[in-house]
């Protein structure tokens, strides 16, 4: 599963992590996040994220 | 530990939530001077644009800040300091003292001194309350002239032109975005405006603003005059350094900070628009977000984490056009190898400048893959002379060299 990375900010979203904060569970590939998922560090939202 | 944030943008968020994660115990306090929690400010322009609320430019709702052991205190600004007792002065006048202070007041939006800013519609945008005021005039009128043709000056502009507004942008310098692009990518990205009938003034000195019985008209020093419904400025951002430098805090253009970012005093740090660490300030979300991470590290253990700068990285995501600039993006000169694609008609142009091998700087409008790479390359430093002719070509392997 590919990483993708926020292109305002430089988080980095990797599937193997998820964003357990957040509620997302290790192991969730980025197209399956909510499409109302944002950045964990700066608040960008999905489309702002490519794949790395 | 009491650990005081002054400011509720991204760099005091990061910096909250930084606290913390490394001192679950003590008590964390956010003041902010904005009537909202943190919203991430370029989705302001999807507000403007009319295709989102202003509740969704939120980054979370209010109650997540008490949920994370976050006290969030809104409409609250700092407006004193005594560094000696280490207590700041709110607007409402309570006093309230710290162990650990981080600065993270922001900036705001600097309007240069010409005749007729005061005027009704006449606007900067900087907050969510300024977006709303905007809004507000914008569907009252049917043009719009946006003075400063900067990576915000444009996004602002094409916003208003997607509410439905014929809009203008004025620039001074004679090209657009002068510090993130040359000449070539800069026409490149004025062809793909025009197209996107947006009216391009370059060279344009605003020398002041007249109220008319139908509006506003811009007139410019050369003689050039532009009627509109309403003016925007977007010329930059001040730091706010009140009250810090009056407290006798170093500052000059923002807060100035050390390797740690650490002030003149040894309990307060400073991150984001309102910090210049090495004469610097960035101004830019990636570096606040840096920052705030590391002074809220240091904050809670001194001289923990090292902060060694930001490289530029900034964006501009116009009707599908996405344009990312990255390091020294215009940097040329004796010894500087610039590789360029130029392609007018299909709006596409990527540029990279190297310097004894290695790449210092780099412009992509058009793909942002490319982009990731060639940002990962300045950032590692990677020797890429064997591959300085062929990196832009479309069948080179970019994103391997990135990953090696």
């Amino acid at each position: 599963m590919s990483k993708w990375e926020c292109l305002d900010c430089g988080y980095v979203y990797d599937p193997e992590i998820g964003d357990e904060e957040n509620g997302i569970a290790p192991g969730t590939p980025f197209a399956d996040l909510p499409d109302d998922w944002v950045c964990p560090d700066c608040g960008a939202p999905k489309d702002n994220f490519e794949e790395l | 530990m009491r650990y005081v944030i002054a400011g509720g943008g991204v760099a005091g968020v990061t910096a909250a939530k930084e606290i913390r994660k490394l001192d679950p115990e003590g008590r964390v306090d956010l003041f902010s001077s904005e009537s909202y929690p943190y919203y991430f400010r370029p989705k302001l322009w999807e507000f403007i644009a009319g295709r989102i609320s202003p509740e969704a430019t939120y980054y979370r709702p209010e109650s997540w800040y008490a949920e994370q052991g976050i006290n969030l205190y809104l409409h609250t600004a700092v407006t004193g300091l005594d560094t000696n007792e280490k207590v700041l002065t709110l607007a409402n006048e309570r006093a309230v003292s710290f162990d650990r202070l981080v600065i993270a007041s922001g900036g705001r939006s600097f309007v240069p001194p010409v005749e007729g800013v005061g005027l009704d519609g006449v606007f900067a945008l900087r907050t969510l309350d300024d977006a709303k005021a905007i809004v507000t005039w914008a569907d009252t009128v049917q043009s719009a002239v946006l003075i400063g043709g900067g990576l915000l000056g444009l996004e602002t502009a094409k916003a208003l032109a997607d509410r439905g507004l014929m809009v203008s942008v004025v620039e001074f310098m004679p090209r657009l975005l002068p510090r993130q692009l040359d000449e070539p990518g800069a026409d490149v990205l004025q062809a793909y405006l025009e197209k996107q009938s947006l009216g391009i003034y370059l060279d344009g000195m605003t020398e002041k603003i007249i109220s008319t019985p139908g509006g506003l008209t811009v007139q410019l020093g050369d003689g050039r005059q532009i009627e509109t419904g309403m003016v925007v400025f977007s010329t930059g951002i001040r730091s706010n350094i009140e009250p810090w430098q009056s407290c006798g805090l170093p500052s000059d253009r923002g807060v100035q900070v050390d390797d740690y970012l650490m002030t003149a005093h040894a309990d307060i740090y400073a991150a984001g628009d309102a910090a210049e660490y090495d004469g610097i300030v960035y101004g830019i979300i990636p570096a606040a977000t840096e920052q705030g991470k590391i002074a809220g590290a240091n904050a809670v253990s001194a001289r923990s984490v090292v902060y060694t700068g930001t490289i530029p990285s900034t964006r501009l995501k116009i009707a599908g056009m996405a344009f990312n600039a990255y390091g020294d993006s215009t940097l040329e000169g004796e010894g500087i190898v610039v590789r360029r694609v130029v392609d007018v008609a299909a709006g596409r142009y990527e540029r990279v400048a190297i310097q004894k091998g290695v790449i210092r700087g780099a412009i992509i409008l058009g793909d942002s893959r490319k982009g990731l790479s060639l940002k990962r390359l300045i950032e590692v430093e990677m020797d890429v002379s064997a591959h300085a002719d062929r990196l832009l070509e479309d069948d080179f392997d970019l994103k391997s060299l990135a990953s090696a």
